[in-house]
Order: structure tokens, then sequence, then C-alpha cells
């Protein structure tokens, strides 16, 4: 065991210019206990039988697929206008809406099922050449979906994606052809392990999910099938996301796909149901480009926040006027910069504040403390797309009636009324800040087992989260716009 | 707390109908009258355009021969033998056992065909 390691803590200069030092308070070694595991999902027969079933997850990926398709042929020939086509109603008001409410309720299941990943095992299988992913890859893959999610975030922004079916449609296709190149190079589903934007997003949100898979590792330890759960077996295919069960300790990089349970000779894996953000505190390994993603999502949230308010335009000419220009792409790139600035800046500060107060550096601190702001991260995503999904879900049947030959309802597509919408809003956004403050004082807890240490660190963190918390209460507070 | 109105009567105003003058939102070709109080949220931003019949019809086919060509060189190479080179140099590789290193989950660090 590491001895205790000694901190002093400088108190301000005396009025007599002496020095004085605060009792010394011994800080005790990191705690490193391993994340409980919960009840094993596996040990009910209908579940069990579900997860081995070579069925599973088929169905579900010919299902989303049929309807990738429908959607894929609504954009690209549907009707040209967002609200009139069924396509960008599925697409932006249903499905991505929906979507972080998946990875929080069941981690990267949605990837198992992903078109995109269903094209890519078609193209492996036919032609794929199986090379190795490339290390450049494997080291900076998640920057590249950090910046390629801030990329599509400000070409949306720019060039109104979301708003035109034919720009979604093209988007899609684009991601259809980086599939098909990717598929046909490299091994297994290295896209979305390393290139896929909602790949990182889900691997981000997934962390706070409320299932998780785990093998055994005293059964492991004892295994001698080669790491078949890994490399596969000639019925089944090993891990599609290059993760080996045995060392798995976060869902970021687990879809669910099963492909290990069935192939374990020994029945060493688990599906467990656990605490929701549980993962969260328990990081041994923090990765700054991680929490760097985190703090990204936050900033786009915001920027779609803002840029659907009535504030906007006076934001926009606000820096117009600062930076002597009324240019569009210019006022716009320099305020989406700033939205992106703030979360990033706030964590490096916070975290500066900490590394003087403990005993690891601004960095350490950035990608240890980043995760703990991923639960408001997810909470703020879901509250701001729980208005689209909620004032605009009708939009979905009225859409549906021109296939029909029928003429188009002039209704409200809400679903709910604003005041009940706002409410849910506010009940998440509560939610995702308490559980982040949470999540701070477990990491810190963790850390620094000794109180006063990670009441010192932790503190910075609790302000950053309860005024990104805030920040997002007042932009919910104001009117927005609708998506489609 | 102004997300509030009649909700009952929360219509969506297509962009075409907006008032001229108006400039659509990025994000949103649509606005909820009950909603929309005094919040002309409008930037200058586009919406991507809809090219016409024949546009489409040259972007679809472009769109369809590259992945073809993706598709027939990638095949082209495997019956060359090549591809199935790299195929079974990474079935070999993959027939070694991960490093156990506790704590994490990145593998692929060491594994994922490149052992």
């Amino acid at each position: 065991m590491t001895a205790p390691e000694l901190t002093t803590t400088p108190e301000p200069q005396q009025q007599s210019g002496q020095r004085k030092l605060l009792p010394v308070v011994p800080a005790l070694p990191p705690d490193m206990t391993p994340e409980p595991r919960g009840k094993n999902l596996m040990d009910f027969p209908l579940f069990r039988r579900v997860m081995k079933s070579p069925l599973y997850p088929r169905v579900f990926q010919w299902a989303v697929l049929a309807g990738f398709v429908f959607v894929g042929y609504q954009l690209l020939a549907g009707p040209d206008t967002a609200h009139q086509n069924m396509g960008t109603v599925l697409m932006w008001v249903i499905w991505w809406p929906l979507i972080p409410i998946l990875f929080f309720l069941m981690g990267r299941f949605w990837c198992a099922i992903c078109p995109f990943a269903t094209i890519n095992d078609w193209v492996q299988k036919v032609v794929g050449l199986e090379r190795p992913v490339p290390p450049f890859l494997k080291k900076y893959g998640i920057w590249l979906i950090d910046a390629s999610f801030i990329a599509i975030t400000w070409a949306d922004h720019m060039w109104g994606v979301v708003a035109s079916p034919w720009g979604s449609g093209v988007m899609v296709l684009l991601l259809t052809t980086a599939v098909v190149v990717s598929g046909a190079l490299w091994q297994r589903r290295a896209f979305c392990r390393y290139l896929c934007f909602l790949g990182g997003v889900a691997g981000n949100y997934s962390q706070t999910a409320m299932v998780t898979l785990r093998a055994n590792e005293k059964i492991c330890k004892t295994c001698t099938s080669r790491a078949v759960c890994y490399n596969g077996s000639a019925a089944v295919p090993g891990c599609p996301l290059f993760s080996f069960p045995r060392t798995l300790d976060s869902n970021a990089n687990c879809n669910l796909c099963a492909n290990c349970i069935k192939n374990c000779p020994n029945d060493a894996i688990s599906v467990t149901a656990r605490k929701p953000t549980q993962e969260l505190w328990f990081m041994d390994k923090p990765r700054v480009e991680v929490a760097s993603l985190a703090m990204a999502i936050m900033g786009i949230v915001l920027i779609q926040n803002l840029s659907m308010l009535s504030v906007w335009p006076a934001i926009l000419a606000a820096i117009g006027s600062a930076i002597g220009t009324t240019y569009y792409p210019v006022v716009f790139t320099v305020a989406f910069a700033i939205a992106i600035a703030i979360p990033v800046g706030l964590l490096a500060l916070a975290s500066k504040v900490a590394a003087a107060r403990g005993s690891e550096g601004i960095w350490q601190n950035f990608g240890r403390f980043g995760y703990a702001l991923i639960p408001l991260d997810v909470a703020a995503h879901m509250a701001h797309n729980l208005f689209h999904l909620l004032s605009e879900g009708k939009a979905v049947f009225f859409t549906a009636f021109p296939l029909f030959g029928l003429e188009m309802p002039t209704d409200s597509p809400a679903l709910l009324g604003s005041s009940a919408i706002q409410v849910l809003q506010f009940t998440l956004l509560a939610l995702g800040i308490a559980a982040s403050l949470y999540a701070c004082y477990r990491i810190a807890r963790r850390r620094y087992p000794t109180t006063e240490v990670h009441r010192r660190v932790s503190a910075p963190y609790y302000a950053l989260v309860i005024a990104l918390g805030l920040l997002n209460v007042w932009m919910f507070t104001l009117p927005m716009l609708h998506r489609v | 707390m102004s997300q509030s109105g009649d909700e009952s009567t929360a219509t969506p105003v297509p962009a075409e109908q907006a008032p001229s003058g108006s400039p659509t939102s990025t994000h949103g070709s649509s606005h909820d009258t009950a909603r929309d109080e005094g919040a002309d949220h409008g930037s200058a931003a586009a919406t991507v355009a809809t090219p016409d019949e024949a546009g489409r019809r040259v972007v679809l086919a472009s769109f369809g021969t590259l992945n073809l060509l993706v598709i027939a060189a990638a095949g082209i190479l495997r019956l060359n033998g090549r591809g199935a080179g790299a195929k079974k140099q990474a079935k070999q590789a993959a027939r070694s056992v991960p490093p156990v290193t506790t704590g994490t989950t990145r593998t692929d660090d060491h594994f994922g065909g490149n052992a």
C-alpha cells in the first residue's frame, strides 16, 4: 500500500509577513474499488434467450434499415419543405430527440442496429479488405469525432441542413459513402468506433446508461478459448467495436450486440442493471478528449438553444458590432466559437483552481471532472429535443396524409402544451444538475478520500455545474423556434 | 417564463407564408405562433436549396457511381489477393489473446489486427 502523502495548505500571509501553515492533512491514496455490479439480467430466461438468439439484433437491424430507406427516399425525393416532408419529421423531430433517451436507457444499443453499421457489415462481407485500422485513427479518432461533430453543427447553421430535406438527404448520402469506404477498407466497424460523430456522442452519453455489459474476471482468468469473445468464431463475429470484454470497464465502446455473449463458452458475460451515471463515479483512467467532447456537446446544445431563441438576433447584432461586420458567416462563426469555448474555458478554469488545491495538474483534472458534466449534457440535450418531440410530434401523422392523397391538416402539431413541456424540461435539467453535482462529489471523493481535500478540489466544479445549469434554465424560459 | 400562450391554437406557419422581410430560421421553416411572442428569431442563414429534377439525378448518380467504384475497387483488390493477404494477416493476428490490462478499455491500442 502506498504511504499516505502529506499535503500542506498555505494560508494567506499574515500581516506581520510571516507565513503560517495550516495543520498537515494526511491525504489518503485514491480509492480503487471497482464499480459494483447490479442485477444480472442474464438470469432472466427470456432475456437470456433473446441475447443468445441469432435473430438478435438482426431483427431490429432489418426494421431500422427499412425505416432508413423510407426516410432516405423521402428526404431525397419527397416534398421540398421541411414541415411537409415525412423524412425530415421522422429524422429530426422523432429520431433525433429519442436517441439521447435511448443512450441513457440502453447505452449504445442503437449502434448495434444502426443502418450505417448494417451497410458497413454488408460491404465488408462482400468486398471488405479487412485491413488493420490505421494507428492515426486509433490515436486521434475521438478528436476527429469532436471536430466532425462541431463541423457538422456549424454546417447545419450555415446552410440549414436540418431545415432542408434535400440537405439532410445529401448528408445521409455523404455518411453512407464514408461508411462504404470504411467497410471496404478496414476491419470490423472501424467507422462506428473511430469516425462516427453520433458514435462519439453515444459513447459519451452511454456512460450514464442504466444497463451495462461486463465479463466475469474470475471466469475469464481460467478461459482457454483464445479470446473467442473478441476474435469471434465461425458462427458469430468478434466484437465490432474492438473491445475485449475481459478488460471492459466502460459503456463507451460496447453496443450490446451480444456477439461476445454468443461466443463465450463459459457464460462469463453479464448484462447488468445499474444506477444511472454510476460509471462516471468509478472512472480511473479519464481521457481529456472524452471530457473535451462532453464540453463541445455542451457548447453545441448552447448554440442550438440560443439560435432558436428570441435573443439570437440581438446576440448576433452585438457580436457584429463588436467585430465590425454584419456578414452572417463571420458573425455566426464567432458566435459559434464563443459558445463552444465557454464550457471548455470554464472547465479549464475550474481545473486550474482545482489543480492548485489537489495533487493533480490542470489537464488531469480537466479529464477527470469533465466526465461529471456528462449528466448535465445529457439532460440539456434531452430537454432541448423534448421541446421538438412534444411540440411538433404530431407532424409525423400530418406528413403521412399526403402520402395517401389526403390534404395535410393545419392543426397544431403539439403533443403537449407549452407549460407541460416546460415543466418536463426543468425537471430534466434539475435531475441533470443534481446528477452532475453528485458525480463531482463521487469523483472527488474517490480520487481524494480525505474529506477536506476532496471538498477543496470539487468546489470549483460545483460552481461550474450550477453556472452551466442556470444558463440552461434561463434558455428554456424563453420562447423557442420549431424545427420543422 | 414566456413559453406560454394559447396552446390550443398553436399553428405552424410555413416559411413561404411568413411575413415578407422576416428571414426564416436556420432550423425551422415554421413558427409556433403562440410561442412567437415578439420573437423574430430569424438569422441570415440560408437553407440548402433543392435542385431541380435533373440536378437531383446528377447528384444521386454521382453518389451511386462513387459508392459502386469504391466497392468495385475493393472487390478487385480482394480478388487479386491483396485484400486476401491482408485478411489472412489480420486473421492470424486475431488468433492471439489481447493483453489484459485491467482498468482500460483501450484494447485497440495493442490489438485489433495490429498485433
